[in-house]
């Protein structure tokens, strides 16, 4: 384990996406179980998350290799997973941009975060209707719902999608997180959220502290 | 593309041509005042008019060619460890700590008090630390210790903190031959001195036309051991000097031109550098202005001027009359250290860690003006322009709509392009609230402590250090016995 957790971290600290499925597709064939490799890249995901917070890598190195991780799991050894439930999720996160807004980077980077931390991630991009968050509440049956607002004149939207969770009587299963320029702490709030975060890296703190409270 | 350079420049080649000829108009027709018989002695010899009993020197221009002539182009001071080593000349940009300040700004209560030794060992440190910051002066003058045996402890303290290039001792003979002898130890010898200097000094003529007794032996004793000297007048605008910048550009330089014409007939080719503290007089209150965008002015052409006669450059900037680590301190410093440098001043000092028109020094003060100069440093290099930077592949890969943060080329190139702040603040408000709504002041402060526990500077050498003391204690011999 601890010889596959060097080379895995050192594939991961090159920052480059094609030489981790090398490395990963290499220790496979010697081997390595899949499930032990999602370990060591969840271990050096977290080393990393306290390189960034010493102020030694920054948001590119945690987004490059959050990419790659993400392709590397869910392209390369999940599908190598007997049962998909092997890997430990902490939770199950819905996430979008609301209607009317095509600002796409910050919440995805929010999605990659959560899904290095370990949650699972269903994103259904930007633009999305009001009716889509909740029918994909209903269908995916999360513990979060996380909407991401750019502009002062879409959040709003935010309010109009936990007014509708409360009408199809899904708000009390669900917990709602919202992010976002414009968006802050008493914006939340007055809009009956549950949590708000102002980046990236608070988002998961945030997620984590609700699923920990739910559970 | 890491060469730090300025470019700025304010006056036409013609305009500096006239600053020039009026100068050398000065110089032939009043002359300077040389308060030394050795000196005008030396000067008559070389063909200078001299008048013993008014102790003035007028001197032609062809001395002062031939001064030039024998004056290198650009000079390299090394620190002990040679891995530092600055060189001064064409347009070269680099940043000094504050020296010989009287007062300090206490880090815990934060008043006013007298410089002491541990003051200066701590600001020697602190400088070692900050990577933007290349040449350290003695940050204040101590108050502690005997002023006879001063300059011994506080090229000690400069040695053994830092392994950066220091400044050096030049008020009277005798204590820079002290300073020369400690130096030397260091280097392994006088020749090696010589080959690979160490110090760098500031001789000040006293605007107007004149130069002082021991700051010309001191110029003497420099040239002989070959270390660079800086002539820097400290003329103010108004008082000191014509009203009119050009006024002050034309006194200034027949005062440095004067002073380098005697350093080379001492010995030809020492390294003279260009230097200037100039600025006006504030005319309220009668005091000096190192803050005023005045200085930054003549700075820049102080810079300009130099490189018309081909010599190595020093002046100030990042300079402030506030008596805090305030804004006015912060607007000041801003202003005149960005117009020195983008003129391309090489060596930028009375600069990080000082107010008040360098009268005090601050610890909190020190760690800004090292994110100022990085900031600085970041405005020098500029925009590089090539296939690489013109990123047209990865736009093109990129794409409308996507973004840049996963791409190879970001992470190849955004530490190379941005500069990257250690203490200032770009949270967002919740996250410096939660953090204690702290000011830069105070997050500097913090800064400081957080060095001052876990850095240490590379120690002297064993022998190396027991000699030095055994000269420190021969100087304070000495002393007493005079007194």
């Amino acid at each position: 384990m601890s010889r596959l957790i060097d080379t895995i971290r050192e594939a991961m600290l090159a920052f480059d996406q094609e030489k981790l499925v090398e490395v990963t597709k290499k220790s496979l064939k010697e081997g390595s179980d899949p499930l032990e490799i999602i370990n060591a890249i969840t271990a050096v995901l977290r080393e990393m998350g306290d390189k960034y917070e010493k102020g030694e890598i920054f948001i590119p190195h945690l987004v490059i290799v959050g990419e790659a991780t993400k392709y590397v799991i869910s392209k390369v050894l999940e599908p190598l997973l007997k049962d998909k439930m092997e890997r430990k999720t902490i939770g199950r996160v819905v996430i979008g941009t609301v209607a009317g807004d095509i600002h796409d980077i910050g919440k995805s980077l929010v999605a990659l975060m959560l899904f290095t931390a370990g949650f699972e991630v269903i994103d259904l991009g930007k633009d999305v209707p009001v009716e889509e968050f909740v029918n994909a509440v209903k269908k995916h049956d999360p513990d979060i719902v996380g909407m991401s607002a750019l502009i002062t004149t879409t959040r709003p939207m935010q309010r109009e999608v936990i007014e509708a969770l409360k009408k199809h009587n899904l708000r009390h299963k669900v917990m709602v997180m919202v992010g976002g320029a414009p968006v802050s702490a008493k914006w939340a709030e007055d809009i009956g959220a549950d949590g708000y975060a102002e980046n990236a890296i608070e988002a998961v703190n945030v997620a984590k502290k609700l699923v920990g409270a739910k559970n | 593309m890491n060469q730090k350079r300025g470019r700025l420049e304010f006056l036409s080649s013609d305009e500096i041509y006239e600053i020039h000829m009026a100068s050398m108009e000065i110089l032939e027709q009043v002359g300077v005042k040389f308060l030394s018989q050795k000196a005008l002695q030396i000067l008559g010899e070389a063909g200078a008019y001299v008048d013993f009993k008014e102790e003035t020197a007028r001197i032609p221009e062809y001395l002062i060619k031939e001064a030039i002539k024998k004056t290198p182009s650009s000079c390299t001071v090394f620190g002990r460890d040679f891995k530092h080593k600055l060189k001064l000349g064409g347009k070269q940009v680099y940043f000094s700590m504050g020296g010989w300040l009287p007062y300090v700004l206490d880090l815990e209560t934060g008043e006013r008090r007298e410089g002491t030794l541990s003051d200066i060992e701590l600001f020697f440190k602190l400088g070692d630390y900050s990577e933007n910051i290349h040449f350290l002066d003695w940050a204040v003058w101590p108050k502690d210790i005997p002023e006879s045996v001063a300059h011994v402890y506080g090229l000690f303290m400069g040695f053994k903190n830092t392994t950066k290039p220091l400044d050096g001792y030049i008020h009277g003979e005798r204590y820079t031959e002290d300073n020369m002898k400690m130096a030397s130890v260091i280097a392994g010898g006088e020749e090696e001195l010589k080959k690979r200097p160490l110090l760098l000094s500031i001789e000040n003529p006293t605007s107007p036309l004149q130069h002082s007794k021991e700051m010309i032996e001191g110029l003497m004793v420099y040239a002989k051991y070959r270390q660079p000297l800086v002539i820097a007048p400290e003329a103010q605008s108004g008082a000191t000097a014509p009203a009119t910048l050009a006024g002050l550009m034309v006194q200034q330089n027949a005062e440095i031109l004067s002073g380098m014409v005697l350093a080379e007939l001492v010995s030809p080719g020492t390294p003279v550098i260009y230097g200037t503290v100039s600025t006006i007089a504030d005319m309220k209150t009668g005091n000096i202005a190192l803050g005023a965008i005045e200085a930054g002015l003549v700075n820049a052409v102080t810079a300009q001027l130099a490189r018309y006669y081909n010599l190595p450059s020093r002046g100030t900037g990042g300079t402030t009359d506030s008596k805090i680590p305030d804004i006015q301190a912060g607007l000041e410093k801003s202003i005149t250290l960005m117009m020195a440098a983008l003129a391309g001043i090489n060596l930028i000092y009375s600069f990080a860690g000082t107010l008040e028109s360098t009268l005090t020094m601050s610890y909190e003060q020190l760690i800004i003006d090292n994110e100022l100069a990085g900031m600085v440093s970041r405005a020098l290099k500029g925009i590089e322009v090539n296939d690489e930077t013109l990123a047209v592949d990865v736009i093109k890969s990129v794409g409308p709509e996507h973004h840049y943060l996963t791409q190879k080329h970001t992470i190849k190139n955004f530490m190379k392009e941005h500069y990257i702040p250690k203490i200032i603040n770009r949270e967002k408000r919740e996250t410096w609230e939660k953090a204690g709504s702290k000011d830069l002041r105070e997050i500097a402060r913090e800064e400081v402590k957080r060095i001052l526990k876990t850095h240490q500077p590379e120690p002297l050498d064993r022998d190396v250090e027991k000699e030095l003391k055994r000269i420190i204690e021969e100087v304070e011999k000495r002393e007493t016995q005079k007194m």
